[in-house]
């Protein structure tokens, strides 16, 4: 009979333990999908690749790293696991950290890799645990081309718009010196003559070119970004247009403006739209990765193209707060919050953190004036994926071991902290550096990641950060 | 057709190449880089209140001395009436009376041990009103000094005694300071590591005491057993949460936890009287003595547990 009543409360105590289990699974979900939003070479692989194995040590292996993540304490949390993502092929993460062991950077994105990191974490309350003993916080992350991010602003421009302000902006700014042979292409080029696949495809490869050219010299507004990547499923050869001067422009019955006009609407319909459907789904929060050492690698007037770039990429988001019912009647979201986030902040020496900060701040201004008049969160940070500098002998130096697998000091002049004060003919070439053997050690050493996140998952009503 | 002779190109001139002054001066070394070692690994909470083996062999003397008066007083009880024919039986009545003795003596010995550990003032104390402040400041949206809550933290955490468990949080929360945090970062992982996770222990091993506290009334086979019992089991509550904060009571402190110590032993007297009252309502049988027993033992628990709550107020 003893028996009998033990083995009953045994199983009520089971059977209230995995419903309590699996009404936490369905209740106690907190989902964040982050758009992660990031120009060609800013670092967007690296910080996942970073992210993923940082919360992997700490939480599967105890290492001290991300210590500012207050909101999910590491003693807290029971698991950590990766999933894919519906709709987007995995993260090739393995394939990344293979490719830092053989000492080279992730290779750039060139199609859309989305993943699912679920982070489970238990109820500390006493009493709540007995309830619901879990809450998954779930983060979903899409990794991207940063080419087709540059693309966005073309949907909301008819082909006459695009051209013209294509053609000012390659007649201007550092990017006009790379333009002298697509100008003198054009100059020579007979648009008498009919526009047949072959002079189509002549135009658009010079023009290809250029773009090529102008973005391996640091030039950011560079449309249409899709043409650079060969992987592309957009058919540029057959598909593809270029800016046309705007003696053609002007003219909507001309044959050439017609056969272009037509290929840059099947461009937006068939190829962005449905990118910007799927890729860039609207969301609560966002993440603006800028590589300012691409700017300050080139010149002052690299820098000013870069805040233009960056003012044009927010007219592509819908930025505004939602109320607590717009959210749960599943209306589209809006972002909400928004952190600005230079990468690569370890190739400048701690000193001119501050600096670097201030002039994010300010490249970051035409941006942000896009919510000035709503009521949006924002911050900047300064983040290291993967720290491959060391200290200097000096505290304007740093050391690094560059790709020859020498150890190089390098010292540099103060930074300025506004773009007016950079001499126009000055520039801090970026270090170059190699992918460090303890890579490891060195990603875990990375900084800022952890409170980069700490301010995107904290909710303004959560005044101790914490779940 | 329009006319397109290409307007727009014509008008370029050409553009020199781009030239610019490196400001960065890049030296090579003659050394090889160093390796950058794997952070600090955090192994899984392990610590224990540091236990004296001569502490443990008197406590364990005088519990097993209690039980053995215990037996015997229920004994004696089933037996004979012993109250009231000592005269009848005078071995086991001075049997008893020496064990008695003994335990009385042994609980003496160990709570004025406890007391006067407890009454050693730790200046450190003062340190975590700075501390508190600092996080009034931080949650006020001031952006702190990092030198500033570096020194007041630093100051606080030297203060810990070595077999502490705070000292072992504030080793957990120095693995995890990078030179680039901020004043307000420090305080809030300051926060998080050190503070919080000290109160949370400290519930854990208050919540152990009440449990002991309610165990040694149950027990107690009378009043007089019961207060020194509970007297001990108070002084070891407040060395054991001292323990855990690392820190022994200010004499303020002590004034005040002697309060509530006396306040809890006048209330276990009340208790007391009326469980003998509601006894003496119901019968003299051994289920009632039970209930009694029962009675206080929950009343013991909870003061005790009121006793840790003001010392932890005081600790904090």
């Amino acid at each position: 009979m003893q028996n009998r009543w033990s083995a009953l409360v045994d199983k009520a105590a089971q059977v209230a333990t995995t419903s309590s289990n699996k009404l936490a699974d369905i209740v106690t979900k907190q989902t964040h999908r982050f758009t992660l939003t990031g120009l060609s070479r800013s670092g967007k692989s690296m910080l996942f690749t970073s992210i993923l194995t940082m919360l992997k040590s700490r939480n599967d292996e105890g290492y001290v790293c991300l210590p500012l993540l207050r909101t999910l304490p590491p003693e807290d949390i029971i698991f950590t696991r990766i999933e894919p993502l519906e709709g987007f092929k995995p993260f090739p993460l393995t394939l990344s950290l293979e490719a830092l062991a053989n000492q080279a950077w992730p290779a750039p994105t060139d199609e859309a890799y989305g993943f699912k990191l679920i982070i489970r974490v238990q109820e500390t309350h006493s009493v709540k645990r007995k309830l619901l003993p879990h809450t998954d916080v779930i983060f979903e992350f899409v990794d991207y081309p940063g080419e087709w991010l540059t693309d966005l602003p073309m949907l909301s421009k008819s082909y006459a718009q695009w051209s013209d302000t294509a053609w000012a902006q390659l007649s201007s700014g550092p990017q006009q010196y790379y333009a002298e042979e697509w100008k003198a292409f054009v100059n020579r080029f007979d648009f008498e003559a009919a526009p047949t696949r072959e002079r189509i495809g002549e135009l658009v490869e010079c023009y290809t070119r250029y773009l090529k050219v102008a973005k391996s010299n640091g030039i950011s507004m560079l449309q249409p970004g899709s043409f650079l990547l060969d992987t592309s499923e957009f058919d540029r050869f057959e598909h593809g247009f270029a800016p046309l001067p705007s003696s053609i422009t002007s003219d909507i019955s001309h044959p050439w403006f017609e056969v272009f006009n037509a290929h840059y609407q099947k461009f937006g319909k068939d190829w962005l739209s449905p990118i910007k459907e799927d890729v860039f789904k609207e969301t609560e929060k966002q993440i603006i990765l800028v590589d300012l050492f691409e700017g300050l690698n080139h010149s002052r007037q690299h820098l000013y193209q870069l805040k233009e770039t960056l003012s044009h990429l927010a007219d592509a988001f819908v930025y505004g707060k939602q109320s607590w019912f717009a959210k749960r009647l599943g209306k589209s979201p809006k972002i909400g919050k928004v952190a600005f986030v230079a990468t690569k902040s370890d190739l400048l020496p701690a000193g001119e953190h501050d600096n670097l900060l201030a002039l994010l701040e300010q490249i970051t201004e035409g941006a942000r004036a896009k919510f000035a008049d709503k009521p949006i969160a924002f911050e900047h940070f300064l983040v290291s994926a993967i720290k491959v500098t060391d200290e200097g002998s000096a505290p304007q130096a740093l050391r690094y071991q560059d790709k020859d697998l020498g150890y190089v000091e390098a010292t540099f002049e103060s930074v300025p902290t506004r773009l007016k004060d950079m001499e126009s003919d000055a520039h801090f070439p970026v270090l170059n550096v190699a992918v460090p053997k303890d890579f490891k050690a060195r990603i875990l050493a990375g900084r800022g990641l952890d409170r980069l996140f700490q301010y995107l998952l904290t909710n303004e009503e959560q005044s101790d950060g914490k779940y | 057709m329009a006319n397109t002779n290409n307007s727009d190109t014509n008008t370029v001139e050409s553009v020199p190449e781009p030239t610019y002054r490196a400001k960065i001066v890049q030296q090579p070394l003659d050394i090889a880089p160093p390796e950058q070692a794997l952070p600090e690994r955090i192994e899984p909470e392990q610590w224990q209140p540091p236990v004296k083996k001569s502490r443990l062999s008197v406590g364990l003397a005088t519990l097993g001395l209690a039980l053995t008066t215990v037996i015997g007083f229920m004994l004696f009880d089933a037996i004979t009436t012993l109250a009231s024919n000592a005269a009848q039986y005078p071995i086991i009545t001075t049997f008893l009376g020496i064990m008695l003795t003994c335990v009385v003596g042994g609980l003496s010995y160990l709570s004025a041990r406890e007391y006067l550990g407890y009454r050693r003032v730790n200046s450190a104390l003062l340190d975590s009103s700075d501390i508190q402040l600092l996080e009034q400041q931080s949650k006020a949206g001031e952006s702190l000094d990092v030198a500033q809550v570096a020194h007041v933290i630093d100051r606080h955490g030297t203060h810990f005694s070595a077999d502490s468990y705070a000292a072992f949080c504030y080793q957990r929360y120095l693995l995890h300071i990078h030179v680039d945090m901020t004043g307000n970062e420090r305080l809030a992982l300051y926060h998080d590591n050190v503070t919080q996770k000290v109160q949370k222990k400290a519930r854990e091993v208050l919540n152990q005491e009440a449990v002991t506290a309610g165990s040694m009334a149950f027990i107690s086979p009378n009043n007089l057993l019961q207060t020194a019992a509970i007297l001990w089991v108070s002084f070891r509550t407040i060395r054991k949460v001292a323990q855990v904060y690392g820190l022994k009571p200010s004499a303020s402190g002590n004034w005040k936890l002697m309060g509530v110590l006396a306040q809890n032993i006048a209330a276990q007297g009340i208790v007391d009287l009326a469980t003998d009252e509601i006894m003496s309502q119901v019968s003299g049988s051994l289920s009632a003595k039970f209930v009694e027993n029962a009675a206080e033992a929950v009343a013991a628990g909870a003061l005790n547990v009121r006793l840790g709550k003001a010392l932890m107020k005081l600790l904090k």
